[in-house]
This record gives structure tokens, sequence and C-alpha cells, in this order.
């Protein structure tokens, strides 16, 4: 049923999180910090992390745009909380693995992101998704840059 | 209505298990019958390419696509010789602003075009504007989405070279009052008056005589046309002051070692074998408009776009953009709900079987003017109906509750 398919994308837990987002805002000197825009429908998400010892610290966003965008910034900065860094490249090949119709499931790991497995129904939205992971991987990028 | 439903098959199609409604016209309308029989007649009967030939079906061919030329010149109400074919709007604006640009635009010089222009309008613009040394200059819009005229005229001098304007805005859907604007432009500058007719040619009854300008771009596909196919219709005298666009066959006159002469126009402006079967299908297209009427076409347009404004105003923290008076408002509705995205709200209408656009639809200029960075366009054609308005609003309706509910 076409009603199931927006309910589906819009279950309790993605508006939870596009209403009250978890770890919104800056984070101070120390973070590194990378941007992601999606020039189609305007939506940017920023994303700043912690990084000690090769793993992620406390991570935050900020950003404007639509429910599947900011939901999920807000989902990855829980799931990536104490993952190592060099993880995040290959949590985020599960993920886009798995919002494929014809996928492997979402992987535990992902936390609250795996309700957006229904995104992949609506192929344009799913660069939505993924937004978030772009920031984060801008953002380490960066770390590495000031490392050298 | 009926009749003229029937004559396009795709619309005939359940989505999602809900009946289709299609309301992103601004983007593309659909195909009716006729041009689609008009296009697969000439590949199975009298294919061949153009010009060259001597046998019989390279002359069917040729007058199948001169002919075409001929049919759509006497849509706009100009001579067959001052209608260019390129493969959309944006070609034929690409090819106004280069060759034109040659001709008349140097450093120094000054180019106005305005905020509600759709990058097809702007960008070749701006690369004439680097390529030259000349200015860009930009005309601002009013609240409601209207050029703001006493700017322009305050633009207008003897630096201008180039007034570039839509007719219709794609993204706020305003009419521009184009025969008031071309006066303007006369008796302030010698500016050559360009106008985007991609969303004005589909919708409004046409005489480019009569709306004063010197150019007009159009694309078939936006006016149940084919894609790949439109127009640049030019005043000759413009045309004959214009170097080519681009080289290759078919607009040549003689070919030397090292320098070539050029074909009279408007071959002089089509290099290379031309898309014969789009054009074919655009003359099939005016053809089916002409046979409706635009007048019709239009009042039908403003009759879904006032009742779809109505309707849309009584949701709660909807903003409309455009013309506030409908009469100068196409049958574009572009609007935005307080707390929820463009994309959110089109993605729940397209499960109810709602086709719409949401985005910067190609003006980024009109979205940042507003302070937006998107919204949902709702732009209707001659088959759509008062029922589908009824179901949009209801759909508009029902992605709120479910967005902010």
């Amino acid at each position: 049923m076409a009603g199931n398919h927006s309910g589906e994308l819009h279950q309790a837990l993605i508006r939870d999180h596009f209403r009250r987002p978890r770890n919104r805002g800056a984070l101070g000197d120390g973070a590194v910090s990378g941007k992601a825009h999606n020039p189609f429908c305007g939506d940017t998400v920023r994303i700043w992390a912690q990084v000690e010892d090769g793993a992620l610290g406390e991570v935050t966003f900020d950003g404007r745009g639509c429910s599947i965008s900011q939901a999920a910034a807000s989902m990855l900065t829980v799931a990536v909380h104490g993952l190592p860094a060099a993880a995040v490249g290959q949590l985020r090949q599960a993920f886009v693995e798995g919002l494929s119709p014809e996928g492997p499931p979402l992987p535990s790991t992902l936390g609250d992101l795996r309700a957006l497995s229904g995104v992949g129904r609506f192929p344009s939205r799913i660069r939505c998704a993924v937004l978030p992971f772009d920031a984060l991987e801008a953002a380490l990028r960066s770390d590495g840059a000031n490392l050298q | 209505m009926d009749a003229v439903r029937r004559d396009f098959p795709v619309l005939d199609q359940t989505v999602g298990g809900k009946p289709l409604i299609y309301l992103d016209n601004a983007a593309s309308s659909q195909k009716p019958r006729q041009v689609v029989e008009a296009i697969s007649g000439y590949y199975y009967r009298d294919h061949a390419n153009v010009h060259r030939g001597v046998h019989e079906l390279a002359r069917r061919a040729t007058e199948a696509y001169e002919g075409a030329r001929e049919r759509v010149a006497r849509w706009l109400n100009a001579a067959a010789d001052e209608v260019v074919w390129t493969r959309g709007t944006s070609e034929a604006l690409n090819l106004v602003a280069f060759s034109l640009g040659r001709a008349r635009v140097g450093a120094g010089d000054e180019i106005v075009v305005s905020e509600m222009e759709h990058h097809s309008n702007l960008v070749p613009w701006q690369l004439l504007a680097a390529r030259s040394g000349a200015t860009l200059r930009h005309v601002g819009l009013s609240a409601d989405g209207r050029l703001e005229l006493d700017q322009l005229a305050d633009l207008l001098g003897a630096r201008t070279k180039v007034v570039a304007l839509s007719h219709v805005s794609n993204a706020l859907g305003t009419i521009n009052p184009v025969r008031e604007i071309g006066r303007l432009v006369r008796e302030r500058s010698e500016a050559a008056f360009v106008l985007d007719g991609a969303q004005g040619a589909p919708h409004l009854p046409l005489d480019v005589q009569a709306l004063g300008c010197d150019a007009y771009a159009f694309s078939g596909h936006k006016m149940c046309g084919p894609t790949g196919i439109g127009g640049l219709w030019a005043r000759r005298e413009l045309l004959d002051e214009m170097p080519p666009y681009q080289g290759g066959g078919e607009m040549i006159e003689r070919v030397h070692r090292d320098r070539s002469t050029w074909a009279e126009p408007p071959h002089k402006f089509e290099a290379g074998t031309p898309n014969i079967a789009g054009a074919v299908g655009m003359a099939a297209a005016v053809e089916y408009l002409e046979g409706v009427g635009l007048d019709a076409v239009h009042a039908h347009e403003a009759a879904l776009a006032a009742e779809a404004v109505s309707g849309l105003s009584e949701v709660e923290g909807m903003r409309i953009l455009g013309p506030a008076r409908i009469d100068e408002r196409a049958g574009v509705v572009p609007f935005v709900i307080d707390g929820t995205s463009a994309q959110d709200v089109a993605t729940i209408l397209d499960t109810e079987g709602i086709a719409v656009r949401a985005g910067h639809h190609c003006a980024q200029l009109v979205v940042d003017r507003y302070g937006l960075t998107a919204t949902v366009r709702a732009s209707f054609y001659l088959y759509n109906t008062i029922e589908e308005v009824a179901r949009l609003v209801a759909g508009v309706r029902r992605a709120r509750n479910l967005l902010l509910g």
C-alpha cells in the first residue's frame, strides 16, 4: 500500500530524531569539523568530532534540511560515538549497501540509522540519508591533514 | 477536457495504487498520440538525411524538416528564415549569448538579467560577461515575485547591449509584462531584448512581433513535443549580424583550405545533421496546441492555478510564492510550509500518486531572494483537472499532518 511508504519513511524514530535532535550544536577547540551540501535540495550538514587516539569521542552536528538528512545526522552522531575513526568508511559502505532494496540487512552497528531502511524505496532520497556521512568523512580528512 | 485527456495515454495509469496526477509540467509536459504518431510515421515512411540528397526519401525528409520550420514560424508569427532549430531553450540561449555576444558585447558594456532567471538564461550571460569583460546587472524582485520595473528603467542606458529576461518564470509563475518592458528597453537603450520563452511558449498565445522582443527561445518538450528539439526566433537583421555558433556540415556556403563562407540564416546556425524527427514532432505539437487553442489552454490553467492558490492558502503555515494577482500568474504554484522541507512534502505526495517537483528549480537566485533553499512546485497543463487540484490540496494537508501533526 502506498500509504505505508510514507509511514515507513517517517516512522516514529525518524520523526523523533528530527524533532528532538541528539548532539546538536558545535564543538569547540580541539574538535575537527566537516560540511556536506546537497545542491539539489539545499540541505546542509556540518559535523564536529573529537578524535582521541584514533577513536571518535563526542560527535555533534548542525544543519538545515529535510527530515531524512537531519534525522540521519542526529542518528549518526550517536552511532559513531566511541568507534575507531578508521571504521567510518566501512560503516558508510554497509549503510549505502543496506539502503538498496535488494541489499543486505543494515548491521546493528548503525544503531538508529537502521530506521532509514525504507528510504531505499525513494532513490532520490538516498542522498539525503548519506549526507551526514559525507560531512563526517570530510571532518576526519581535515583531521588527517592537521596531523601531517 | 475528457477528449484532451484521451490524447495522452501516459495519464491513464496508477502509481502505487493511486491514479497518477502529473503536476510537473513546468519541468516537462506529457505527449499526445498525435505527436508520437507524427514522429513514428516520419521514421516508418520518410527518413533520410536532409538537404544533400537527390533521392525521394531525402526530398521527403527535407520537406518534413523545412515544413516543420514553416509551421513553427506561423505559430510564432515570424518568417521561416528567422527560426533556428536548437536542442531546446538552453541551447537557443547559449547560441544567442555566444553569437550576439561576439557581434555586439565588449569590455565596459552591460548585460541586464533578473533575479528570477532560470540558470539557462543566467549562466550563458555570465560566461559572456567573463569572456568579454562586460558587466552583468540584475533586476530585483518584489515581495510577490514581480520584476522591479523601476530598477530595470534605472539600469538601462547607452552601455546596455543585451536585456535577457524570462517571459514566464518557472520558479514563481510570474507572467512578465513583456510588451511594456520591450517599450522601456527601446526607449532607454539600443539593447537587443532576448526572451526566455521556455515557460511562455507552451502556455500563452504567442506573437513575437507584438511582444516587441528581438529574440525568443523555446523548447519542444515543455509544450507536448519531444525532448531534444526547440528553437530560437530572432529578427533577421540580428541573425545576419551574428557569427556562426558551431561549425560543420549544413552551415557553410563554400569551404576553402583555411577559411569558409557561411550559409544564410537560419542554416548558418545549424551545423551537422539536425534533429529531423524532433522538428517533425515539434510541428505536430504546435498543430495540436493550436487545435485546442492557446487562449483556451491559458484560461484553463489560470482557473486551475486560482483554485490551487485558494485551496493551498487554507493550509496552516502555507507560504505561496509568486504574484498575488492571479491574472499575473501562469499555471505554476510554488510553495513552502513552515517547519517542513520541500523534499519531504514532495516524497509524501509521490506516495499519493501526485508528481510535483521540490528544489530550487534551476533558479537559485529566486530561492535566495526569498530566504529559502527549496520550494514545492505544482505546475499545470491543459490535461489537468479541477479534481486533481482538490487531490493536491488534500495531499498537501496530509503531508503537513504527517510531518508536523
